[in-house]
């Protein structure tokens, strides 16, 4: 989503992954964990926190510790999944180790571009669709970017592959969400945290969707909108609206 | 609060989640013997029962259903001040036993109030068949206060829990709940302020309650410890201070961290008690219903079929008792004008007595039959999905999807549909659907569209009358975003909905509520009717002797008084006459312009038709079905939004609002039709 004019700088889109990282792992992101987790001072942080806020990613008012706006959210959830895509690529397709993948898909991320993000993941489902029966050709690639399909003997269709992303992305990937407004019938997970405050989140957690409550998204009403889901046993509808505020791990 | 002698009579209030079963578990312990109310200021219902047995006398309170104690809604408010104030005996909290994990959130907060609890752990059977065995004993030992399994639909369990309130009453606090702990750092600071600040003798709620909400910034809890402690403004200082320190540690805000504490005490809770056999995944009946009821592609049409069937049999099946005893009130009047010599006393009599009871009881039908269905809609859970399927569409007019229904009831009649509001929960939602139905074209102002069309729009006579009806929904668009903005600019209005379980509604719970609602609207509603009826009577036939509402009587004369103000719409003081006269019912409108009309010329031989052609332009007349359509709702409907709103202040609001806007776009109409080149 971020236009390349008011791309942040390197630095910043750390600090806002770290923010998310901390957020979904244990709900809170405290100057002194960010600082923890970054290997900086408390007062870079601080400097930090400040930028972001001052772009409207972040808020840091009135409690210690950080929240992400909207926006933020969204910027820090495609940052965090072009590292685990990048990293991904690097482990399943390239063959370096665990520890290589993760620090260099750390400077990666930052400087590529979606299209090439998809290329690569595109290229990562084809190597492993063909590559084992026959041997990869680059023309064969070619096809399969431009209409989509294997060529044959390939494995199964990319898009038959219920499983599709949680190959491209394997075990890495530990960390990763989404909003509820955004999943699919029939997916199950887990809730990671709620965001904003007031009577609608107090009433969301009341209603049980606190951290770690598992739950299934059943379906979404005919026109478009409530979703329906089920959690601790019961069935409840919210706007889409309602769930944007609840971020979710599959 | 520690009596050892018995009571001479027990309080016990019937707390719990909406669809536990709490109102048939109330009408299993009261039967017939309810009185319906108002909780004092507010729309919400208060229900309440006197019952003997067992040698003693119960006062029962149906609190308002809620899923928590915190204070966002009125119903939670209410059900708090409640149980906090009025010194209740003993709480019966009921608890749906097929859905433990979610209703033990709200016991988790009764428990806090250190009031007496029996849990009336409901539906056990329907638990018991889903592979769900609760260990009782267990339950009680882990929340300290006794359990009594119930089946509510059945009267099971029912007297268990009577007589399990006897005990709790009479030794008092002797057992007292075991509230849930929190977080260890939670509880430190809880204790730490407990012994720091001076509360005094006489503070009337749970200490630890009011630290507890005080802490998660509960403004009623606050302004209680302002109260009670002996320097309250230091009080309330040290709590904000332990506040921060925790949101701190915590890096959340501490009614969230509370939240998830409370469904990590049942989580542990649960494991100890439930056990499962055969599969929890499995398809419940409800998630088969579901998915041919809730499909994506027969979800709509089904939902659509269902509301014409509730429509016609509303109107058409209920009409037609309406009718036979519209003609029952008749053949009564013109016995009595029969009976009598004709004068005052006769025409008091038929025109206006008589004339009123009839206004009134002929809805009755329409509202016994609408509340059948509502009550099984909403007794079987299908309420709650079709607000499900419909509040995409009713969103947009900052309504809920259960304001479809009432709105739908609109175009048969206002009455039934302004009582249909009353499926929807939060008091904003029922207010502003209350408000907007009147928009709604009933029935009753079908005959005006068809005389006028009739004589001015012969040719496209469906359009036009199409028009009126579609301005009327363009017009509660409008109206419902405006109200949403302006009257409740900071409401938000969640729609977290559970859907709850199939069941099949109970005989005696369906009569139980289509009793109440006739009989609130025969009382409540039927007396104001009555009132305005003589009213209207009095100033169409004074002074005596005079024409029934011509030029010489009251309303001739006010109705020519008031004539500059219908001169700029294109009519003239008959028009606004034959207005007022559809006050008592719209249908009214046409046999009065009849009169008036008829009157202007000589002969009378000159039909309805032929007057209205010569008194109207067709744009005037377009400009009088566009009136009808807005102006006032009738009395009865009036009457209604009174008894619902429990408010005069709203009623008037909706009279004034409505005749605002009426005059405003008739006014529009004729004004930009005549610049137009209409006549």
């Amino acid at each position: 989503m971020a236009e390349v004019g008011s791309r942040l700088s390197r630095s910043l889109e750390d600090y806002l992954e770290a923010i998310y990282n901390l957020k979904l792992r244990s709900q809170v992101a405290r100057v002194k964990d960010i600082a923890h987790v970054m290997d900086v001072k408390m007062p870079s942080v601080t400097e930090a926190i400040r930028s972001l806020a001052a772009k409207g990613l972040v808020k840091h008012e009135p409690y210690e510790n950080v929240e992400l706006t909207d926006e933020g959210l969204d910027q820090a959830r495609d940052i965090a999944h072009r590292h685990s895509a990048v990293k991904s690529f690097l482990t399943s397709v390239l063959d370096l180790s665990e520890e290589e993948s993760e620090s260099e898909a750390c400077g990666i991320e930052h400087a590529i571009r979606p299209d090439t993000l998809d290329r690569l993941l595109k290229y990562a489902d084809f190597v492993r669709a063909c590559g084992q029966n026959k041997a990869l050709r680059l023309d064969h690639f070619l096809h399969y970017i431009r209409h989509g399909q294997y060529p044959d003997g390939c494995g199964s269709h990319p898009h038959d592959d219920a499983n599709h992303s949680h190959k491209t992305a394997p075990a890495a990937v530990a960390i990763e969400s989404t909003r509820l407004s955004d999943v699919t019938p029939g997916t199950k997970g887990r809730i990671a945290f709620v965001s904003g405050h007031g009577p609608i989140r107090k009433r969301l957690m009341e209603m049980g969707l606190t951290p770690d409550a598992r739950f299934e998204v059943v379906r979404v009403a005919p026109l478009g909108d409530p979703i329906e889901i089920k959690l601790r046993g019961y069935h409840l509808s919210l706007r889409k609206s309602e769930a944007k505020y609840v971020e979710v791990q599959l | 609060m520690c009596a050892v002698d018995t009571k001479a009579e027990i309080v016990v209030a019937l707390a719990g989640n909406p669809n536990s079963g709490k109102t048939t578990v109330f009408n299993e312990m009261t039967g017939a013997r309810q009185h319906v109310g108002n909780w004092p200021g507010v729309t919400v219902e208060r229900k309440e029962g006197v019952v003997k047995k067992f040698g003693r006398t119960f006062r029962i309170v149906d609190l308002p259903g809620t899923y928590s104690l915190s204070a966002y809604s009125q119903e939670e408010v209410i059900a708090r001040d409640f149980l906090l104030e009025n010194h209740v005996d003993v709480i019966v909290n009921v608890v749906d036993a097929s859905n433990l994990e979610r209703n033990l959130y709200l016991t988790t907060q009764l428990l806090e109030l250190g009031i007496s609890t029996v849990i009336s752990l409901n539906m056990i059977d329907m638990a018991e068949r889903r592979g769900k065995w609760i260990n009782l004993e267990k339950l009680a030992q882990l929340t300290g206060v006794a359990v009594v399994p119930t089946v509510g639909h059945r009267g099971e369990g029912i007297d268990a829990i009577l007589q399990k309130v006897i005990e709790l009453a009479d030794c008092g606090l002797c057992e007292s709940p075991r509230s849930a702990r929190h977080n260890p750092e939670i509880e430190i600071e809880v204790s730490n302020l407990h012994q720091r600040l001076q509360i005094k003798q006489d503070c009337a709620v749970p200490v630890r309650w009011m630290l507890i909400k005080a802490l998660e910034g509960d403004a009623e809890a606050r302004r209680r410890l302002a109260v009670y402690a002996v320097d309250g403004e230091d009080a309330l200082q040290e709590v904000d201070n332990t506040r921060r320190h925790l949101e701190q540690h915590f890096g959340d805000e501490l009614e969230a961290v509370i939240a998830g504490g409370r469904y990590g005490f049942i989580g542990g809770l649960l494991r100890e008690v439930v056990t499962h056999t055969g599969s929890v995944d499995r398809m419940t009946m409800t998630d088969k219903i579901d998915s041919i009821l809730l499909h994506r592609v027969l979800g709509l049409p089904i939902f659509l079929a269902l509301m014409w069937f509730t429509f016609m049999l509303t109107f058409d099946v209920g009409g037609m008792f309406a009718n036979w005893l519209d003609a029952g009130v008749t053949s009564l009047s013109s016995w009595i004008a029969g009976a009598l010599p004709p004068g005052p006393i006769s025409s008091l009599l038929t025109h206006g007595v008589i004339a009123g009871v009839g206004g009134v009881v002929v809805f009755m039908p329409n509202i016994v039959v609408m509340f059948i269905i509502i009550s099984f809609l909403e007794g079987s859970g299908y309420m709650a999905r079709a607000a499900f399927l419909m509040d995409r569409t009713m969103h947009v007019l900052g309504l809920h999807g259960k304001s479809f229904i009432p709105m739908l009831m609109g175009f048969g009649c206002n009455v039934p549909a302004v009582m249909a509001a009353r499926t929807l929960e939060t008091p904003e939602d029922r207010l502003l659907t209350i408000l907007i139905t009147p928009l709604m074209s009933c029935t009753a102002r079908l005959p005006i569209y068809i005389l006028f069309t009739g004589v001015f729009f012969s040719r496209n006579g469906a359009m036009i009358i199409f028009s009126i009806y579609a301005l009327g929904v363009l017009l509660a668009v409008v109206s419902g975003k405006l109200f949403r903005k302006v009257l409740f600019p900071k409401s938000v209005s969640p729609f977290v909905m559970e859907l709850p379980p199939y069941r099949l509604p109970t005989l005696k719970g369906t009569i139980i509520h289509v009793w109440e609602r006739t009989s609130l609207f025969l009382s409540k509603a039927g007396t104001v009717v009555l009132a305005a009826s003589v009213i209207i009577w009095a100033l169409g036939s004074l002074p005596w002797g005079v024409q029934f509402g011509g030029p010489q009587s009251l309303i001739g004369h006010l109705g020519r008084a008031a004539e500059p103000l219908v001169r700029p719409l294109g009519l003239d003081w008959r028009a606004a006459v034959a207005l007022f006269f559809g006050l008592g019912a719209k249908e009214i409108v046409v046999s009065t312009l009849g009169v008036l009309l008829g009157s202007g010329h000589s002969g009378g031989s000159v039909g309805l038709q032929k007057s209205v052609a010569a008194a109207f332009t067709p744009l005037s007349a377009f400009t009088f079905m566009v009136l009808s359509l807005i102006y006032i709702p009738c009395i009865a409907t009036i009457a209604t939004i009174k008894r619902e709103t429990n408010s005069w202040k709203w009623t008037a609001f909706a009279v004034g609002y409505s005749l605002t806007l009426a005059y405003a776009v008739a006014f529009m109409v004729y004004r930009f039709g005549l610049l137009a080149g209409f006549k």
